[in-house]
């Protein structure tokens, strides 16, 4: 099933003004299951998604991964239903499925015709509540975890630099550990660590329903009530307190991959997000710094370093408003030929020297506030997409007025806000640098394993 | 906030019957074909103009295509590349370029405001039909191109994809990657793209997919605005018929902890009679995911690669039907016996309960395959393209009912030669238990 690294929103930004703003009717089951129902009659189809609050940053060293294996399990069998039926009920009714993990949250969704949401819910239902977790199921499904973790990480040089970033840039953040698991994890898990983390986070009063699509949230609640109502709640797992450490100076790392053939970097600056975030408008002002810098081929970096200087083929900019937790503020790049990483990392130094000394004008700000309206109505063309959104706000605990005035909020940041912002998070102390070098000859040599 | 609802029973769908999606065609004064539909909902519009200006049209200079179809919003008569994007971008609409083997797609998405969408023709007319192909941003885009070649080098899933193609497709134009090669994007020059842009990105030989909220009027405009702001010119010439790949497989060494395959055979052209009845069966073999034998077989018996799955992809010419994978270097063998033996298995038998769970899948889920403007401006664009008949989505679910098991049985027996199977097994294979060369016995059947 889908593994998301860490989603980021920053260019697809969920954004609700006022005068579009579409009723979402929120309800909630004695048994604690919320339920989200946003209406969409455009064709005779639904997206049912059940998101629970758990994810790779809820894990104990040890077991990384165990949320996403978990996901995998989810689709081999219940008290009621074998290995695999799900996935065949689902196709034989014309439905689309699959679950996805990320840092912050695990999630199952169905797309299919509206008359058959009622199965879906009893499906649902019945791995909510009664996951039969067989030894010999798990034991070829750590094989196909161990294939993915190959295909997404081993033999992808970029995806390595991102993971050894990862654990770099963060040092007690859990967000510092791949979403995939550890190999050596991945490789141990018992199945009884899976069960433990079923029991403690696969519950009613941890999870959220999500529906959009052709139906009248009334109707969607009675059906939720009847097919959700009977589970039990359980006491969920607990977080022990944790606090990232105060960066107190840049980091830097190399990753030399013998496959890799081209110079690519990251940067990431250790910054908060709207969660995490004590002035929240600092966390949008960061939210509109990030695409000023890369909202489009007008934006700062395809404009200076890719088109103008041309020492870049590729630059990007992300953050990631709604993370759970503090978040990194990035910056990555593929290198021209016969740039090195140092120029390249020094350009988009100056790149953010410039923005920190100048400021932003108008006119990017205009921008992008007309790519953010425009994407916000763009995103309505998929339900699918729409409940992306609510499913993330609620699992995260973003209030829904809050995502529904995202466009409100970005309207509401100054030029001087976004300026500040940069001045204060965009500094070397809260820096950390990878590079990602192909592996000469030489270092082979010298450097063997 | 918690609400109690005492519903006994509401309609769950506001829905008694949906609509059929209803299609508009015409041409343009110039010959340009246009698809179109009206979807009121939501204030913006699609635009989908597709030419017959793929990279199959490269001739020599291979990448010529992909440079051409990079180069359009990269500068025009009225604004050079920083004013365009700027403009475009200031006014919040999405456009973009695509280059594909057989067709040059421009795609643009607006609100339908009129503040916005009346500036934004404007601009796309003026980029579409007076390209600058300016040196200086060629020589960069250029640059830009061969590091994503490089990038290829690294990928094993790229490197082997290219290779069967190429494999696949030998002489024929389909053999090479949309992208080009080192060697001649190195040498293309922007007298090559205006040529090759002279030459194809015409209105008679353009379709014009149009949905969203405009009235039927208001798209006659869009697509003349946009179509006929190109010249009329001479037919394009048919592609050239595809000939038989060698069999067995190819054996590539790389450094990676997966090794690649990929494996298959001609397929169909879109216009064959025959590409019903092999969607279903592909549908059957690897093309549904979990409901697939494939996906059945290799991951959830017995774990040995997170995904399998096998494409039918017609195309003006034959267009490839395979089989990819990947899997740990150490499991290639086995994997690529129960592949086989699935491909095997296909010939053998279909029980007819197995051939209704996919029908039903295919006829339940249609409503799904139009449910956003996006699927639907996509499927028109195609329709109209390879001259498909206007009922041809509407009729799809109605095609696959008809195919009774003989007949499939029949299709699959007449198209499906495992013994002519060609592919690619890319990674380090030979590490392991099996030397690379017993890899390259025959794929199935026992003959080579």
């Amino acid at each position: 099933m889908l593994l998301i690294k860490k989603v980021v929103f920053s260019l697809f930004a969920m954004s609700v003004m006022p005068v579009y703003a579409t009723e979402v009717a929120q309800f909630q089951l004695d048994n604690g299951l919320m339920v989200l129902v946003k209406e969409d009659h455009r064709a005779p189809v639904v997206t049912s998604q059940v998101w629970y609050k758990v994810g790779a940053s809820y894990e104990p060293e040890g077991i990384t991964g165990v949320s996403h294996i978990l996901e995998h399990m989810m689709f081999k069998g219940t008290a009621k239903l074998k290995p695999g039926e799900f996935s065949k009920i689902v196709a034989r009714l014309g439905g689309s499925e699959n679950a996805f993990t990320s840092q912050d949250y695990t999630a199952y969704f169905q797309n299919i015709e509206t008359s058959h949401l009622g199965r879906m819910f009893e499906l649902e239902a019945q791995r909510m509540g009664y996951l039969k977790l067989d030894e010999a199921e798990f034991q070829k499904e750590r094989q196909v975890v161990l294939e993915e973790r190959r295909m997404r990480v081993e033999d992808s040089p970029e995806a390595r630099l991102q993971e050894r970033f990862d654990a770099i840039a963060y040092s007690v953040n859990p967000y510092r550990r791949p979403v995939i698991g550890w190999q050596k994890d991945i490789e141990s898990y018992q199945l009884s660590e899976l069960q433990t983390w079923y029991n403690q986070w696969y519950s009613p009063n941890n999870a959220t329903l999500v529906v959009v699509g052709d139906v009248k949230p009334e109707a969607v609640f009675a059906l939720a009530k009847e097919k959700f109502g009977c589970l039990p709640i359980r006491p969920t797992g607990l977080h022990k307190p944790s606090q990232e450490l105060v960066p107190v100076g840049e980091k830097r790392l190399v990753v030399r991959d013998e496959k890799a053939k081209i110079q690519s970097l990251m940067m990431g600056y250790a910054v908060p997000s709207w969660k995490t975030s004590e002035n929240k408008q600092e966390a949008y002002a960061l939210e509109v710094l990030a695409h000023v810098l890369d909202g489009g081929s007008s934006a700062r970096l395809s404009k200076e370093l890719v088109r103008g200087s041309q020492q870049l083929t590729r630059a990007d900019a992300g953050y990631d408003l709604y993370a759970r937790l503090s978040t990194q503020f990035t910056l990555s790049a593929v290198t021209s030929e016969g740039v090195t990483l140092e120029q390249a990392e020094a350009a988009m130094k100056a790149s953010i020297a410039k923005l920190v000394k100048e400021g932003v004008s108008d006119a990017e700000l205009k921008r992008v506030l007309a790519q953010v309206e425009s994407s916000y109505i763009f995103g309505q063309d998929s339900m699918f997409f729409q409940g992306m959104k609510l499913g993330e706000a609620a699992t995260v605990d973003i209030p829904l007025a809050e995502i529904d005035a995202y466009l409100e909020r970005l309207r509401s940041v100054t030029a001087a806000q976004v300026q500040a912002a940069a001045q204060k998070w965009l500094v070397e102390d809260r820096l950390t640098v990878a590079y990602l070098l192909p592996k000469t000859a030489l270092i082979e040599q010298g450097a063997k394993q | 906030m918690k609400h109690l609802f005492l519903v006994t029973f509401v309609a769950l769908s506001s829905f008694s019957a949906q609509a059929a999606l209803t299609i508009d065609q015409w041409q343009t004064p110039k010959g340009a074909k246009v698809l179109y539909a009206y979807a009121p909902e939501l204030p913006m519009v699609d635009v989908r103009m597709v030419f017959d200006a793929g990279s199959a049209r490269d001739g020599n200079k291979k990448g010529v295509a992909y440079l051409t179809s990079e180069l359009i919003g990269m500068g025009d008569a009225q604004r050079d590349e920083e004013v365009f994007a700027a403009e475009s971008e200031a006014l919040g609409v999405s456009f973009s370029t695509q280059s594909l083997k057989d067709m040059a797609v421009v795609s643009l998405r607006s609100l339908t405001r009129p503040e916005i969408l009346t500036p934004a023709l404007a601009m796309i007319r003026t980029a579409i039909s007076q390209p600058s192909f300016s040196d200086a941003v060629l020589m960069r885009e250029k640059a830009s191109l061969l590091t994503s070649l490089l990038a290829k080098q690294q990928s094993a899933g790229a490197l082997a994809n290219d290779r069967f193609w190429q494999r696949l497709y030998g002489s024929h134009p389909y053999a090479t990657p949309a992208e080009g090669r080192e060697d001649t994007v190195k040498a293309m020059t922007s007298a090559d793209l205006k040529a090759f842009y002279q030459r194809y990105y015409l209105a008679n030989n353009a379709t014009v997919a149009i949905v969203g909220a405009v009235s039927k009027t208001q798209a006659q405009a869009i697509a003349e605005q946009l179509a006929d702001a190109l010249p009329v010119g001479d037919k394009v010439a048919a592609l050239p018929n595809v000939t038989a790949p060698p069999t067995g497989l190819e054996s590539i060494e790389f450094s990676s902890t997966q090794t690649q395959i990929l494996l298959g055979q001609l397929g169909v052209t879109r216009q064959d009679k025959d590409y019903v009845a092999l969607y279903l069966a592909n549908h059957i073999l690897g093309g549904s995911g979990f409901a697939s034998r494939l996906m059945e077989e290799v991951r959830e018996k017995r774990g040995l690669v997170y995904g399998v799955g096998s494409s039918l992809l017609p195309m003006h010419q034959t267009g490839p039907w395979f089989v990819s994978l990947k899997t740990a270097n150490a499991n290639t063998s086995e994997a690529l016996k129960v592949v086989q033996e699935t491909v095997m298995g296909l010939l053998k038998d279909i029980p007819q309960a197995e051939l209704d769970e996919h029908k039903d899948n295919i006829i339940g889920g249609f409503a799904l395959e139009t449910d956003s403007n996006k699927d639907i401006v996509a499927y028109l664009a195609m329709m109209g393209f390879y001259d498909l008949p206007n009922d041809w989505l509407a009729t799809f679910p109605n095609k696959v009912r008809a195919i009774d098991r003989d007949t499939l049985m029949k299709v699959v027996q007449a198209q499906l030669k495992p013994e002519r199977w060609t592919g690619v097994v890319l990674g380090k294979p030979s590490k392991v238990d099996a030397p690379v060369q017993t890899l390259t016995a025959p794929v199935a059947g026992g003959h080579h």
